[in-house]
């Protein structure tokens, strides 16, 4: 469905990543892991077309994506959904919606699709007159992934879902995500909080100094010890959340 | 409101937990002790002597340091810049060998000379715990050191937050990666609505069932 071939990106001289290649498969999730400044990050905005390529390229269904502008990725199918909490906060609940369903030119479809996201994300309907702003971090997360699903994304780009919220909270988000990809959206997460993402993807890629170090399904680079020690760390063995204080 | 009729203490040369839900105050607290916020009513004591009212530079320079939720670094200076215009010695050749052991300790050495603006979240908020480490303060306030940071990075910044309370520092952690807070707190303060709901060691914390249903969860 999606295939990132040989791709290198940065900013300005600065190459993040280098030749990285993955692909990503219909209904699937796939995460990626690695250190802080390992080009996560940077892969999924190029992905997004918000940085540009400087070799390689990108195929989504088979069409070359490479170089196109994020308004174009996202009418082909590819939603991101960046780091932190990125509503427009002096907007509403509803208009934020609305302004994830922009590129839909008919009025009723934007109704229909936001009954969807209502009954997915009832606490927001409630919301839907207050502003962005004064939600809690929990809303705002449920925001974030709602508007997205109002283009009807094929593949989601989520940048670390489970930034800054509570453990509760998390755990709901992620029920969420896991919801919306049982309703047959395709996902690429990148997530710090590697214990919760490996419970619900399909396939990982770890990310190191710009280079794919290493790639399997979930299962089984959890079941390598080496590998452990590189991404998990000890303190991750404990639950993430739960009454675990 | 954001936060009413707080009181709390922390005991020198400890770290502190404080944690609960989303919107609960923490960052407020954080916001209040280091001046960028007065309070309505209410006293901050630092070692016995009032602060309320003072400016954050001059809460900064009685020996409080903090970071913050989402990152602010001079993007436009370069990851070294960025500690050397912390530092209370000005640009000194000792300034120098402090930032360099610092950057070193958080793995930015590599990155000295790039524009912060171009690190990730998770480096911007290493180059952050590192330029409050600049000023050698007594207090640090640190909201959120963890999120964002992989997780073997987070058992070296676990490792430096013990060895700071072993040089008689005292740490206040705003976190909700609860391995962390287990790992290292003495004690745990929990706020809900602006008010503490709990405090005690992380094991009084854990079955505390107000706790559970406000901010943990049952999973």
């Amino acid at each position: 469905m999606l295939e990132v071939e040989g791709v290198s990106s940065g900013y300005g001289n600065l190459r993040v990543i280098h030749g990285v290649s993955m692909h990503l498969n219909e209904e699937e999730i796939a995460c990626i892991i690695g250190p802080n400044g390992s080009g996560k990050s940077t892969l999924l905005r190029t992905i997004a077309g918000i940085v540009k390529p400087m070799d390689g390229r990108i195929l989504f269904n088979g069409k070359d994506i490479t170089g196109l502008e994020p308004y174009e990725i996202l009418r082909e199918g590819i939603c991101l959904l960046p780091q932190g909490r990125t509503t427009f906060p002096m907007m509403t609940v509803l208009e934020n919606l609305q302004m994830g369903a922009y590129i839909i030119n008919d009025g009723k479809e934007v109704q229909k699709r936001l009954r969807e996201v209502y009954s997915s994300f009832p606490v927001l309907e409630q919301r839907q007159k207050n502003v962005a702003s004064k939600l809690s971090g929990g809303e705002m997360a449920m925001l974030c992934i709602a508007r997205a699903l109002m283009s009807h994304p094929k593949v989601m780009l989520l940048d670390e879902p489970s930034l800054g919220l509570a453990p509760k909270v998390t755990s709901l988000v992620y029920r969420k995500i896991a919801e919306t990809n049982n309703n047959g959206s395709s996902m690429v997460i990148v997530e710090q909080n590697v214990r919760k993402v490996l419970r619900i993807a399909d396939y990982a890629y770890v990310l190191s100094s710009g280079h794919i170090e290493s790639e399997g399904k979930c299962e089984e680079l959890l079941s390598d010890n080496r590998l452990r020690g590189l991404f998990l760390g000890s303190l991750t063995d404990q639950s993430e959340s739960g009454p675990n204080v | 409101m954001a936060l009413n009729d707080l009181s709390l203490s922390v005991a020198t040369k400890t770290i502190v937990g404080l944690i609960g839900p989303n919107g609960s105050g923490k960052t407020t607290f954080i916001n209040l002790v280091g001046g960028f916020y007065q309070a309505d009513h209410g006293d901050f004591l630092f070692n016995g002597n009032r602060i309320n009212g003072r400016k954050p530079h001059e809460i900064s320079r009685l020996g409080i340091g903090r970071t913050f939720q989402e990152t602010r670094v001079f993007r436009k200076m370069t990851v070294v810049e960025n500690l050397l215009v912390a530092s209370p010695n000005g640009i000194s050749g000792q300034s120098m060998e402090k930032a360099r052991y610092l950057l070193g300790f958080v793995e930015l050495s590599h990155l000295k000379d790039e524009y912060a603006g171009n690190l990730s979240y998770g480096q911007q908020k290493l180059l952050e715990f590192a330029r409050v480490l600049m000023r050698d303060p007594e207090l640090i306030l640190l909201d959120e050191p963890a999120a964002g940071i992989n997780p073997i990075l987070i058992e070296k910044l676990l490792k430096c937050f013990r060895t700071l309370r072993d040089e008689r520092k005292t740490l206040v952690i705003v976190e909700h990666r609860i391995p962390v807070i287990n790992s290292i707190c003495e004690k745990v303060i929990v706020l809900d609505h602006g008010q503490k709901i709990a405090a005690g060691t992380p094991e009084e914390i854990r079955f505390n069932e107000t706790v559970q249903a406000a901010y943990l969860g049952a999973d």
